[in-house]
Protein backbone atom coordinates (compact mmCIF):
# COMPACT_ATOMS: atom_id res chain seq x y z
CA UNK A 1 0.00 0.00 0.00
CA UNK A 2 1.05 3.84 -0.24
CA UNK A 3 2.78 4.53 2.78
CA UNK A 4 2.18 5.82 6.31
CA UNK A 5 0.46 8.97 7.90
CA UNK A 6 -0.12 9.79 11.10
CA UNK A 7 -2.99 11.97 12.93
CA UNK A 8 -3.31 13.16 16.66
CA UNK A 9 -6.57 11.68 17.84
CA UNK A 10 -8.13 13.06 20.88
CA UNK A 11 -9.18 11.42 23.88
CA UNK A 12 -11.05 11.83 27.19
CA UNK A 13 -7.39 11.90 28.91
CA UNK A 14 -5.82 13.75 26.18
CA UNK A 15 -4.04 13.29 22.62
CA UNK A 16 -2.29 10.40 21.01
CA UNK A 17 -0.98 9.91 18.03
CA UNK A 18 -2.18 7.40 15.61
CA UNK A 19 -0.29 5.93 12.84
CA UNK A 20 -2.25 4.62 9.99
CA UNK A 21 -1.62 2.67 6.26
CA UNK A 22 -2.41 5.52 3.56
CA UNK A 23 -4.97 3.18 2.49
CA UNK A 24 -7.20 4.26 4.78
CA UNK A 25 -7.36 6.08 8.22
CA UNK A 26 -9.14 3.08 9.61
CA UNK A 27 -6.54 0.82 8.89
CA UNK A 28 -3.96 1.79 12.59
CA UNK A 29 -0.87 0.42 12.34
CA UNK A 30 0.50 1.75 16.00
CA UNK A 31 -0.21 4.76 18.48
CA UNK A 32 1.60 6.12 20.79
CA UNK A 33 0.48 7.42 24.28
CA UNK A 34 0.76 7.18 27.71
CA UNK A 35 -2.12 4.66 28.00
CA UNK A 36 -2.69 3.45 24.66
CA UNK A 37 -3.36 -0.48 25.15
CA UNK A 38 -1.33 -2.36 22.01
CA UNK A 39 -1.50 -6.33 21.67
CA UNK A 40 0.31 -7.67 18.34
CA UNK A 41 1.12 -11.18 17.31
CA UNK A 42 4.97 -11.60 17.74
CA UNK A 43 7.48 -12.96 15.40
CA UNK A 44 9.04 -15.99 17.51
CA UNK A 45 5.65 -16.44 19.53
CA UNK A 46 5.06 -18.83 22.23
CA UNK A 47 2.42 -20.89 20.76
CA UNK A 48 3.07 -24.27 22.67
CA UNK A 49 3.00 -23.65 26.44
CA UNK A 50 -0.40 -22.01 26.64
CA UNK A 51 1.67 -19.03 28.40
CA UNK A 52 1.02 -16.29 25.49
CA UNK A 53 -1.97 -18.00 23.97
CA UNK A 54 -4.78 -20.59 24.71
CA UNK A 55 -4.71 -23.24 21.91
CA UNK A 56 -7.42 -25.91 22.00
CA UNK A 57 -6.61 -28.25 19.03
CA UNK A 58 -9.84 -29.97 18.10
CA UNK A 59 -7.62 -33.76 16.02
CA UNK A 60 -3.65 -32.98 14.74
CA UNK A 61 -4.28 -29.43 14.23
CA UNK A 62 -1.20 -26.91 15.38
CA UNK A 63 -0.24 -22.88 15.40
CA UNK A 64 3.66 -22.81 14.69
CA UNK A 65 5.73 -19.80 13.43
CA UNK A 66 5.91 -19.29 9.91
CA UNK A 67 8.69 -20.11 8.20
CA UNK A 68 7.54 -18.20 5.10
CA UNK A 69 9.50 -14.98 5.21
CA UNK A 70 6.68 -12.46 6.45
CA UNK A 71 4.48 -14.82 8.24
CA UNK A 72 4.23 -14.77 12.03
CA UNK A 73 2.04 -17.61 12.47
CA UNK A 74 0.73 -20.45 10.31
CA UNK A 75 -2.50 -22.58 11.24
CA UNK A 76 -2.63 -26.03 9.77
CA UNK A 77 -5.65 -28.12 10.63
CA UNK A 78 -5.51 -31.72 10.21
CA UNK A 79 -7.56 -33.74 7.11
CA UNK A 80 -10.45 -34.08 9.09
CA UNK A 81 -14.14 -32.52 8.56
CA UNK A 82 -14.58 -30.30 11.62
CA UNK A 83 -10.53 -30.68 12.73
CA UNK A 84 -9.32 -27.42 13.82
CA UNK A 85 -7.42 -25.02 16.18
CA UNK A 86 -9.09 -22.49 18.25
CA UNK A 87 -6.72 -19.54 19.52
CA UNK A 88 -6.92 -17.21 21.82
CA UNK A 89 -4.08 -14.51 23.52
CA UNK A 90 -4.49 -15.10 27.32
CA UNK A 91 -5.95 -12.56 29.21
CA UNK A 92 -9.43 -10.84 28.01
CA UNK A 93 -7.09 -7.44 27.84
CA UNK A 94 -9.95 -5.27 25.15
CA UNK A 95 -13.38 -4.30 26.54
CA UNK A 96 -15.40 -1.95 23.90
CA UNK A 97 -16.33 1.09 25.87
CA UNK A 98 -18.06 4.03 25.10
CA UNK A 99 -15.71 7.01 23.69
CA UNK A 100 -12.41 4.61 23.59
CA UNK A 101 -11.53 3.92 19.93
CA UNK A 102 -10.24 0.45 19.13
CA UNK A 103 -9.33 -0.99 16.05
CA UNK A 104 -8.95 -5.02 15.07
CA UNK A 105 -7.00 -6.23 11.83
CA UNK A 106 -5.41 -9.20 10.62
CA UNK A 107 -3.31 -10.14 7.51
CA UNK A 108 -4.79 -13.48 6.40
CA UNK A 109 -4.13 -16.15 3.31
CA UNK A 110 -6.00 -19.12 3.11
CA UNK A 111 -4.96 -22.20 0.91
CA UNK A 112 -8.44 -23.22 0.14
CA UNK A 113 -11.15 -20.45 -0.97
CA UNK A 114 -14.39 -22.39 0.54
CA UNK A 115 -12.91 -25.62 2.33
CA UNK A 116 -12.61 -23.92 5.46
CA UNK A 117 -14.79 -22.11 8.52
CA UNK A 118 -12.31 -19.86 10.10
CA UNK A 119 -13.33 -16.60 12.30
CA UNK A 120 -10.86 -13.78 13.56
CA UNK A 121 -11.38 -10.79 15.90
CA UNK A 122 -12.07 -10.55 19.59
CA UNK A 123 -14.11 -12.95 21.26
CA UNK A 124 -14.82 -13.73 25.05
CA UNK A 125 -13.10 -16.32 26.42
CA UNK A 126 -14.16 -19.68 24.62
CA UNK A 127 -12.43 -22.95 23.25
CA UNK A 128 -14.81 -23.18 20.63
CA UNK A 129 -15.47 -20.61 19.15
CA UNK A 130 -16.88 -22.52 15.89
CA UNK A 131 -18.56 -26.28 15.67
CA UNK A 132 -20.06 -27.87 13.09
CA UNK A 133 -19.54 -25.20 10.68
CA UNK A 134 -21.51 -22.65 12.65
CA UNK A 135 -20.38 -20.01 15.06
CA UNK A 136 -21.13 -21.27 18.64
CA UNK A 137 -19.87 -18.25 20.77
CA UNK A 138 -20.90 -18.49 23.86
CA UNK A 139 -20.79 -15.11 24.87
CA UNK A 140 -19.72 -11.97 22.74
CA UNK A 141 -17.44 -11.73 19.79
CA UNK A 142 -16.98 -9.29 16.95
CA UNK A 143 -15.15 -10.15 13.81
CA UNK A 144 -14.85 -11.57 10.63
CA UNK A 145 -16.02 -14.96 9.50
CA UNK A 146 -16.77 -17.46 6.91
CA UNK A 147 -18.45 -20.80 7.03
CA UNK A 148 -17.61 -23.57 4.19
CA UNK A 149 -18.03 -20.92 1.77
CA UNK A 150 -16.54 -18.30 0.23
CA UNK A 151 -19.12 -15.84 1.65
CA UNK A 152 -16.81 -13.38 4.33
CA UNK A 153 -19.13 -12.08 6.87
CA UNK A 154 -19.23 -8.95 9.15
CA UNK A 155 -20.48 -9.84 12.82
CA UNK A 156 -21.18 -9.24 16.06
CA UNK A 157 -23.12 -10.85 18.96
CA UNK A 158 -24.12 -10.61 22.12
CA UNK A 159 -25.63 -13.79 23.76
CA UNK A 160 -26.34 -15.09 20.30
CA UNK A 161 -28.24 -11.90 19.76
CA UNK A 162 -25.82 -11.15 16.25
CA UNK A 163 -25.69 -8.79 13.34
CA UNK A 164 -24.24 -9.92 10.46
CA UNK A 165 -23.17 -8.12 7.18
CA UNK A 166 -22.15 -10.52 4.05
CA UNK A 167 -19.42 -8.28 2.07
CA UNK A 168 -19.35 -8.50 -1.61
CA UNK A 169 -15.99 -9.73 -2.34
CA UNK A 170 -15.50 -13.14 -1.90
CA UNK A 171 -12.85 -15.51 0.55
CA UNK A 172 -9.86 -16.49 -2.29
CA UNK A 173 -6.19 -17.90 -1.94
CA UNK A 174 -4.85 -14.13 -1.83
CA UNK A 175 -4.08 -12.81 1.01
CA UNK A 176 -6.46 -10.29 2.44
CA UNK A 177 -7.22 -7.84 5.40
CA UNK A 178 -9.71 -8.24 7.93
CA UNK A 179 -10.23 -5.44 10.12
CA UNK A 180 -13.10 -3.17 11.84
CA UNK A 181 -12.95 -0.17 14.16
CA UNK A 182 -15.00 0.63 16.93
CA UNK A 183 -15.89 4.29 16.85
CA UNK A 184 -16.21 4.80 20.61
CA UNK A 185 -20.20 4.23 19.53
CA UNK A 186 -20.63 1.77 16.25
CA UNK A 187 -18.60 -0.88 14.44
CA UNK A 188 -16.73 -0.71 11.19
CA UNK A 189 -16.46 -3.03 9.68
CA UNK A 190 -13.61 -3.04 6.91
CA UNK A 191 -12.18 -5.59 4.26
CA UNK A 192 -9.14 -5.03 2.09
CA UNK A 193 -9.20 -1.21 3.19
CA UNK A 194 -13.09 -0.91 2.15
CA UNK A 195 -15.82 -0.23 4.71
CA UNK A 196 -18.16 -2.95 4.21
CA UNK A 197 -20.78 -2.67 7.01
CA UNK A 198 -21.55 -0.22 10.23
CA UNK A 199 -22.99 -2.11 13.18
CA UNK A 200 -25.01 -0.06 15.51
CA UNK A 201 -26.31 -3.09 17.56
CA UNK A 202 -24.91 -6.22 19.66
CA UNK A 203 -21.46 -4.08 20.17
CA UNK A 204 -19.74 -6.40 22.87
CA UNK A 205 -19.48 -4.94 25.83
CA UNK A 206 -17.91 -7.67 28.12
CA UNK A 207 -13.88 -8.40 28.04
CA UNK A 208 -12.77 -9.77 24.80
CA UNK A 209 -9.53 -11.90 23.74
CA UNK A 210 -7.71 -11.67 20.23
CA UNK A 211 -8.96 -14.39 18.50
CA UNK A 212 -8.41 -16.44 15.64
CA UNK A 213 -10.01 -20.12 14.50
CA UNK A 214 -9.39 -22.25 11.24
CA UNK A 215 -11.11 -25.96 10.88
CA UNK A 216 -12.02 -27.78 7.95
CA UNK A 217 -15.02 -27.92 6.40
CA UNK A 218 -14.46 -30.89 4.19
CA UNK A 219 -12.07 -32.48 5.77
CA UNK A 220 -9.81 -34.78 2.82
CA UNK A 221 -7.02 -32.03 2.65
CA UNK A 222 -5.10 -30.33 5.37
CA UNK A 223 -6.24 -26.08 5.69
CA UNK A 224 -3.89 -23.82 6.22
CA UNK A 225 -3.95 -20.08 7.08
CA UNK A 226 -1.03 -17.91 7.36
CA UNK A 227 -1.37 -15.27 9.35
CA UNK A 228 1.17 -11.86 7.86
CA UNK A 229 0.26 -9.65 11.01
CA UNK A 230 -2.99 -9.67 13.37
CA UNK A 231 -2.69 -6.42 15.95
CA UNK A 232 -5.38 -4.75 18.27
CA UNK A 233 -5.24 -1.21 19.95
CA UNK A 234 -7.30 0.59 22.11
CA UNK A 235 -7.08 4.40 22.93
CA UNK A 236 -7.87 5.74 26.36
CA UNK B 1 -2.08 15.18 27.80
CA UNK B 2 -0.72 15.77 24.32
CA UNK B 3 1.74 13.58 22.38
CA UNK B 4 4.52 15.61 21.59
CA UNK B 5 8.09 14.46 20.46
CA UNK B 6 11.65 15.55 20.12
CA UNK B 7 15.75 14.63 19.62
CA UNK B 8 17.84 13.55 22.29
CA UNK B 9 20.99 12.29 22.04
CA UNK B 10 20.14 11.71 18.17
CA UNK B 11 17.17 9.88 18.96
CA UNK B 12 13.66 10.76 19.02
CA UNK B 13 11.68 10.44 21.58
CA UNK B 14 8.03 10.63 22.32
CA UNK B 15 6.54 12.13 25.73
CA UNK B 16 3.10 13.19 27.14
CA UNK B 17 2.82 15.59 29.29
CA UNK B 18 6.13 15.96 30.92
CA UNK B 19 9.33 16.41 29.44
CA UNK B 20 10.60 12.77 31.18
CA UNK B 21 7.47 10.94 31.07
CA UNK B 22 8.87 9.24 27.64
CA UNK B 23 5.89 7.01 26.39
CA UNK B 24 8.31 5.69 23.26
CA UNK B 25 11.89 6.54 21.51
CA UNK B 26 13.14 5.57 18.26
CA UNK B 27 17.01 5.17 17.45
CA UNK B 28 19.38 2.03 16.32
CA UNK B 29 20.70 2.12 19.78
CA UNK B 30 17.60 2.72 22.11
CA UNK B 31 17.23 -0.06 25.00
CA UNK B 32 13.17 0.02 25.14
CA UNK B 33 11.30 -2.70 27.59
CA UNK B 34 7.54 -2.69 27.91
CA UNK B 35 5.26 -5.32 29.58
CA UNK B 36 3.29 -7.16 26.98
CA UNK B 37 -0.44 -7.47 26.74
CA UNK B 38 -0.02 -11.73 26.90
CA UNK B 39 2.82 -11.93 28.85
CA UNK B 40 4.61 -15.12 29.58
CA UNK B 41 4.59 -15.02 33.82
CA UNK B 42 4.70 -18.68 34.31
CA UNK B 43 7.66 -20.42 32.46
CA UNK B 44 10.89 -17.89 33.94
CA UNK B 45 11.61 -17.07 30.33
CA UNK B 46 10.69 -13.59 30.46
CA UNK B 47 10.49 -12.98 34.15
CA UNK B 48 12.05 -14.36 37.30
CA UNK B 49 8.70 -15.10 39.18
CA UNK B 50 9.93 -15.48 43.07
CA UNK B 51 6.35 -16.42 45.09
CA UNK B 52 6.73 -17.08 48.77
CA UNK B 53 3.59 -18.77 50.29
CA UNK B 54 4.21 -19.24 54.23
CA UNK B 55 1.05 -21.34 54.66
CA UNK B 56 -1.81 -22.34 52.74
CA UNK B 57 -2.48 -20.90 48.99
CA UNK B 58 -0.90 -20.03 46.03
CA UNK B 59 0.46 -16.31 45.06
CA UNK B 60 1.12 -15.98 41.66
CA UNK B 61 1.20 -13.44 38.60
CA UNK B 62 -1.09 -13.59 35.68
CA UNK B 63 -2.28 -11.80 32.44
CA UNK B 64 -5.21 -9.51 33.84
CA UNK B 65 -8.62 -10.33 32.93
CA UNK B 66 -9.57 -6.75 33.30
CA UNK B 67 -9.71 -5.01 30.52
CA UNK B 68 -6.64 -2.32 30.03
CA UNK B 69 -4.21 -4.36 32.74
CA UNK B 70 -1.21 -6.22 31.61
CA UNK B 71 -0.50 -8.00 34.66
CA UNK B 72 -2.88 -9.12 37.89
CA UNK B 73 -0.61 -9.96 41.31
CA UNK B 74 -2.62 -12.07 43.89
CA UNK B 75 -0.82 -12.72 47.49
CA UNK B 76 -2.29 -16.10 49.00
CA UNK B 77 -3.96 -15.37 51.83
CA UNK B 78 -1.28 -15.30 54.85
CA UNK B 79 0.39 -12.46 56.16
CA UNK B 80 4.26 -11.98 53.82
CA UNK B 81 2.96 -14.27 51.02
CA UNK B 82 4.07 -12.51 48.20
CA UNK B 83 5.13 -12.14 44.38
CA UNK B 84 8.15 -10.81 43.02
CA UNK B 85 8.94 -10.20 39.64
CA UNK B 86 12.05 -9.32 37.65
CA UNK B 87 12.19 -9.00 34.00
CA UNK B 88 14.93 -12.20 33.12
CA UNK B 89 18.29 -10.34 32.75
CA UNK B 90 19.48 -6.73 33.90
CA UNK B 91 19.10 -5.01 30.68
CA UNK B 92 19.68 -1.34 31.65
CA UNK B 93 22.25 0.56 33.70
CA UNK B 94 22.61 4.32 34.98
CA UNK B 95 26.13 5.77 32.92
CA UNK B 96 26.55 9.18 32.48
CA UNK B 97 25.26 9.99 28.34
CA UNK B 98 22.37 7.55 28.79
CA UNK B 99 19.45 9.31 30.34
CA UNK B 100 16.86 6.44 31.43
CA UNK B 101 12.99 7.18 31.98
CA UNK B 102 10.42 4.35 33.90
CA UNK B 103 7.60 4.14 34.55
CA UNK B 104 4.65 1.96 36.33
CA UNK B 105 1.02 2.64 36.25
CA UNK B 106 -0.32 0.21 39.38
CA UNK B 107 -2.77 -0.10 41.98
CA UNK B 108 -2.81 -2.52 44.95
CA UNK B 109 -5.86 -3.90 46.44
CA UNK B 110 -4.93 -2.57 50.44
CA UNK B 111 -3.42 0.65 50.85
CA UNK B 112 -2.36 -0.33 54.49
CA UNK B 113 -2.15 -3.78 55.00
CA UNK B 114 0.61 -4.56 51.94
CA UNK B 115 4.37 -4.14 51.33
CA UNK B 116 4.76 -3.29 47.50
CA UNK B 117 7.79 -1.81 45.75
CA UNK B 118 8.13 -0.97 41.55
CA UNK B 119 11.29 0.44 39.89
CA UNK B 120 14.70 -1.04 38.51
CA UNK B 121 16.74 -3.03 40.87
CA UNK B 122 19.43 -5.59 40.77
CA UNK B 123 18.65 -9.49 40.63
CA UNK B 124 17.30 -10.15 43.89
CA UNK B 125 14.55 -13.04 44.88
CA UNK B 126 13.66 -11.49 48.18
CA UNK B 127 13.10 -7.75 47.54
CA UNK B 128 11.05 -7.54 50.47
CA UNK B 129 11.14 -9.59 53.61
CA UNK B 130 8.99 -9.44 56.57
CA UNK B 131 7.78 -5.92 56.18
CA UNK B 132 11.11 -4.40 55.17
CA UNK B 133 13.49 -3.98 52.36
CA UNK B 134 15.13 -6.58 51.88
CA UNK B 135 16.79 -5.84 48.31
CA UNK B 136 20.45 -6.63 49.25
CA UNK B 137 22.58 -4.37 46.44
CA UNK B 138 21.03 -1.87 44.24
CA UNK B 139 18.18 0.24 42.66
CA UNK B 140 16.25 3.13 42.44
CA UNK B 141 12.33 2.27 43.21
CA UNK B 142 9.61 3.38 44.37
CA UNK B 143 8.15 0.79 48.32
CA UNK B 144 5.50 1.36 50.91
CA UNK B 145 5.73 -1.02 53.83
CA UNK B 146 2.87 -2.58 56.02
CA UNK B 147 0.80 -0.89 58.32
CA UNK B 148 1.49 2.61 56.62
CA UNK B 149 0.17 4.40 53.54
CA UNK B 150 3.57 6.09 52.90
CA UNK B 151 5.10 5.35 49.85
CA UNK B 152 8.92 6.52 49.52
CA UNK B 153 11.16 7.14 46.54
CA UNK B 154 14.62 5.76 47.52
CA UNK B 155 17.83 5.21 45.57
CA UNK B 156 20.36 2.17 46.92
CA UNK B 157 23.65 1.61 46.09
CA UNK B 158 25.87 -1.25 47.63
CA UNK B 159 22.91 -1.79 50.27
CA UNK B 160 22.74 1.83 51.28
CA UNK B 161 19.40 2.95 51.10
CA UNK B 162 18.45 6.98 50.88
CA UNK B 163 14.59 7.17 50.90
CA UNK B 164 12.44 10.33 50.43
CA UNK B 165 8.47 10.34 51.30
CA UNK B 166 5.63 11.41 48.57
CA UNK B 167 3.33 13.85 50.02
CA UNK B 168 0.51 11.60 48.82
CA UNK B 169 -0.68 8.48 51.28
CA UNK B 170 -1.38 5.60 48.72
CA UNK B 171 -4.41 4.39 48.27
CA UNK B 172 -6.24 1.58 45.95
CA UNK B 173 -6.57 3.95 43.14
CA UNK B 174 -4.01 3.47 40.04
CA UNK B 175 -1.05 5.36 40.60
CA UNK B 176 2.17 6.64 38.16
CA UNK B 177 5.83 5.67 39.74
CA UNK B 178 8.51 7.50 37.77
CA UNK B 179 11.86 7.33 37.85
CA UNK B 180 14.05 10.22 35.53
CA UNK B 181 17.61 10.08 35.33
CA UNK B 182 18.87 12.59 32.98
CA UNK B 183 22.45 11.22 31.73
CA UNK B 184 24.79 13.63 33.57
CA UNK B 185 24.27 13.46 37.31
CA UNK B 186 20.62 13.66 38.83
CA UNK B 187 18.19 11.29 39.60
CA UNK B 188 14.26 12.08 39.65
CA UNK B 189 11.69 10.45 40.90
CA UNK B 190 8.21 11.36 40.07
CA UNK B 191 4.67 10.14 41.86
CA UNK B 192 1.95 11.04 39.64
CA UNK B 193 3.24 13.80 38.24
CA UNK B 194 4.53 15.48 40.90
CA UNK B 195 8.07 16.00 42.06
CA UNK B 196 9.43 13.53 45.00
CA UNK B 197 13.15 14.21 44.97
CA UNK B 198 16.00 15.16 43.17
CA UNK B 199 19.34 13.28 43.64
CA UNK B 200 22.59 13.70 42.74
CA UNK B 201 24.51 11.32 44.37
CA UNK B 202 24.14 7.68 45.82
CA UNK B 203 22.32 6.15 42.81
CA UNK B 204 23.59 3.02 41.48
CA UNK B 205 25.63 2.44 38.69
CA UNK B 206 25.13 -1.66 38.79
CA UNK B 207 22.91 -3.28 35.69
CA UNK B 208 19.80 -3.10 37.04
CA UNK B 209 16.22 -5.19 36.12
CA UNK B 210 12.76 -3.62 35.75
CA UNK B 211 11.26 -5.11 39.04
CA UNK B 212 7.71 -4.88 41.01
CA UNK B 213 6.73 -7.05 43.89
CA UNK B 214 3.41 -7.38 46.16
CA UNK B 215 3.19 -9.06 49.89
CA UNK B 216 0.47 -9.29 51.85
CA UNK B 217 0.58 -7.30 55.14
CA UNK B 218 -2.30 -9.39 56.96
CA UNK B 219 -3.72 -12.55 56.51
CA UNK B 220 -5.96 -11.56 53.10
CA UNK B 221 -5.01 -11.91 49.73
CA UNK B 222 -3.81 -8.79 48.28
CA UNK B 223 -4.20 -7.78 44.58
CA UNK B 224 -2.09 -5.05 42.26
CA UNK B 225 -3.16 -4.61 38.63
CA UNK B 226 -0.35 -3.47 36.41
CA UNK B 227 -1.55 -0.83 33.32
CA UNK B 228 1.62 -0.36 32.00
CA UNK B 229 5.08 -0.70 32.94
CA UNK B 230 8.08 0.05 30.64
CA UNK B 231 12.19 1.35 30.27
CA UNK B 232 13.41 3.48 27.95
CA UNK B 233 17.04 4.16 28.09
CA UNK B 234 18.96 6.27 25.18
Amino acid sequence: MGGISSKMLQTPTGDVLVFHDNASEASWVDAIGRDVRKWELRYGSDFTTACEYTVTAIGADTIVQGVTAGTRALITTAAAENSGANVQVVGTPFQLASGKKLYFGAKLTFNTAAGNDFFVGLASTDTALIAAHAIDVAASAVGWYALSSTALVAYNEIHANSVTTTATPVLDTSAHVFEFLYDGTNLNFYLDYALVAQHTTYVPTVVLAPSIVLQSSAGGAAETCKIDWMRCIQLP
Amino acid sequence: MSILSKFVNGNLVYYDDYDYRWVRAVGPDVRSWEMRFGTDFTTACEYTNTVIDVGAGTSLASQAITAGDRCLITTAQNENDSVELQVVGTPFALAAGHPLYFGAKVSISDATQSDFIVGLASKDTNMIAAHAIALADDGVYFYKLDGVTTIYGAEEKSGTVAATACGTAMDASKHIYEIFYDGVGAISFYFDGGLVVQASAGYPTAVLSPSIGLAAGAAAAKTGLVEWMRCIQL
